[in-house]
């Protein structure tokens, strides 16, 4: 998975030589009691998940002491968070909060830039997308020239970071910055960044999201699948994933949709399989035509006939199994094979079966 | 006329000793391209087969075509293409396939609505039920932090006057309404 958890992305944070609080990861309450012991103050327990405004959904709570520490945590692991179960939790010393920054990086697309931008606010803690424009110091990153401290010091200058602190928060957006460029990020943000009361900065949580194509180059952060989603890979997006990592010619991808809707009202159940540029257009395709798309799967970039196959075996229709996959009865598809050079044999969607599926359904 | 590559323009192909290079390299120069040279492989782009074969079925010719990529950061956008079949003496409108993510149909509506393209532009937005924060396929197509999803490039387009295409196919019943408004040069 492309996107790291918190700890993990402040492991990254730690090698860049950046300021985070003291803390471990915890996959039991008495591992939760044991770090809490070593920190020796009170602390905050995080659940590990990817879902966004944790705090909210009752996924981040305070101890004073480790016993206190042990029974939250045995609260916090095993529950469920929009859908995502709760293995691990992080359990940090709680920090005296003074101020809340916000510092971040994503790749600016935009014809006149093209390069990576580096974002720093004095308003942190809320989403960034909520805070107007003049409260955000932006620098668009010539990546040959590079990011340098005095960089990230004119950008806290901008935005009137006390003189107190303004080399502690410098660093941490150069380390932030260098963490990006490092890991091949495609978006890494740390927010907030905690002022605390006693004059520290430090990295409160952390957003890191590795380019799919970088997660290559980096065996050490353990990425499953290199796919960019909001939740983790499916056992299903594991399997097929094996498609395309154990076989570089041509690309295989493919997303097991229904694993992002909770409306059972809408659950797909048609498996599609399109091939290469505009393979999106299938499913416009369908969902016009009121069918919505289970298993998503698009091989492209002139696959071996082998590739294109074991792909249609991820998507093709699964009648058992379980409940989740039950409807996808169904197999739409646009197959293009190439033979020597030229195109053989194309079938378009949709294939036989489709039409006594939609009567089944009811949809003319 | 072609606005990028023209009969005497000097191909250099990236990647033409891979499998993928060598069979384009070969079929560029069927249709006459002249390949001077060759690099070895990289990453690249994808066809663009499908809109135009629909404008072709419909009887128009057309005068480039051209695949702005599918990275994250792509060497041309929308808004330096446009500006150069605003200049092309033989385009008289402008077809586009446009996904979710990344800002080029965004910018085709600022080109519009700054007055700087004119000519008529006929677009059709893929991924309207994609789900953010999940790449499909391109490494572009993906709705990033709130931006980027195919309702917010429709109702944007649409402010600017472009003509949003509800089905691939309608591209080119809508550039067909045009040649029956005397908007189109046939021959």
């Amino acid at each position: 998975m492309a996107r790291l958890h918190e700890h993990e992305g402040k492991a990254l944070f730690q090698i860049a030589g950046m300021p985070i609080p003291q803390g471990d990861v915890a996959r039991t309450p008495e591992e939760a009691g044991k770090i809490a012991e070593k920190i020796g103050k009170p602390v905050v327990i995080k659940v590990q998940i990817w879902a966004g405004g944790r705090g909210k959904a009752g996924g981040v709570k305070f101890a004073d002491t480790p016993q206190e520490a042990e029974k939250v945590a045995a609260s916090l692991l095993g529950m469920t968070i929009e859908g995502l179960l709760v293995e691990k939790v992080l359990v940090e010393e709680k920090l005296a909060i003074e101020k809340e920054y916000y510092a971040g990086i994503i790749v600016n697309a935009q014809a006149d830039a093209r390069c990576p931008v580096v974002m720093f606010s004095t308003e942190g803690g809320m989403d960034i997308e909520s805070v107007p424009d003049d409260k955000i110091a932006l620098m668009n990153v010539d990546v040959i020239r590079g990011f340098r401290i005095y960089d990230a010091l004119n950008l806290a200058n901008k935005v009137k970071v006390p003189s107190k602190c303004i080399n502690q928060v410098a660093r941490l957006i150069f380390g932030l910055y260098e963490t990006f460029k490092n890991y091949g990020a495609r978006l890494i943000e740390i927010n907030p960044m905690v002022i605390t009361k006693d004059g520290k900065v430090l990295a409160g949580d952390c957003r890191v999201s590795i380019d799919d194509s970088a997660v290559i180059r980096h065996p050490e952060l353990g990425i499953e699948v290199a796919r960019e989603a909001p939740t983790p890979p499916t056992e299903l997006d594991k399997l097929a994933w094996w498609v395309e990592e154990k076989d570089l010619r041509g690309t295989c991808y493919f997303a097991e949709m229904n694993n992002e809707i909770k409306d059972m009202e809408v659950i797909g159940t048609i498996g599609y399989h399109g091939i290469g540029g505009g393979a999106m257009l299938g499913v416009d395709r369908l969902n016009k035509q009121g069918l919505k798309v289970a298993d998503f799967a698009d091989t492209s970039g002139n696959p071996p006939a082998s590739k294109v196959y074991r792909a249609a075996k991820f998507v093709k229709p699964v009648v058992e199994g379980d409940a989740k996959r039950l409807g996808t009865e169904c197999l739409a598809c646009e197959y293009e094979c190439w033979f020597r050079g030229k195109r053989a044999i194309v079938i378009e969607a949709p294939i036989p079966g489709l039409e006594e599926y939609r009567k089944k359904l009811g949809i003319s | 006329m072609a606005i990028l590559l023209t009969k005497t323009t000097k191909v250099l192909t990236q990647g033409i000793t891979g499998r993928e290079g060598s069979l384009r390299a070969k079929f560029m120069r069927s249709l006459g391209t002249n390949i001077v040279a060759g690099v070895t492989p990289g990453r690249g782009g994808e066809e663009v087969d499908g809109i135009p074969d629909v404008i072709t079925h419909a009887g128009l010719g057309i005068s480039t075509v051209i695949h702005v990529g599918t990275e994250p950061v792509t060497g041309m956008s929308f808004s330096d293409i446009l500006p150069l079949f605003q200049e092309d003496p033989e385009t008289d409108a402008v077809a586009i396939f446009g996904e979710i993510g990344g800002s080029h149909e965004e910018e085709a509506a600022d080109l519009v609505q700054s007055g700087k393209f004119t000519k008529p532009i006929i677009i059709y937005v893929s991924g309207a039920w994609a789900s953010a924060g999940t790449r499909f396929s391109h490494a572009s197509s993906i709705v990033e932090r709130g931006k980027g999803s195919a309702q917010d490039k429709v109702t944007r387009l649409r402010e600017a006057g472009i003509i949003v295409a509800d089905r691939p196919n309608e591209i080119a019943e809508r550039l067909l309404e045009l040649k029956q408004q005397g908007k189109l040069r046939v021959k």
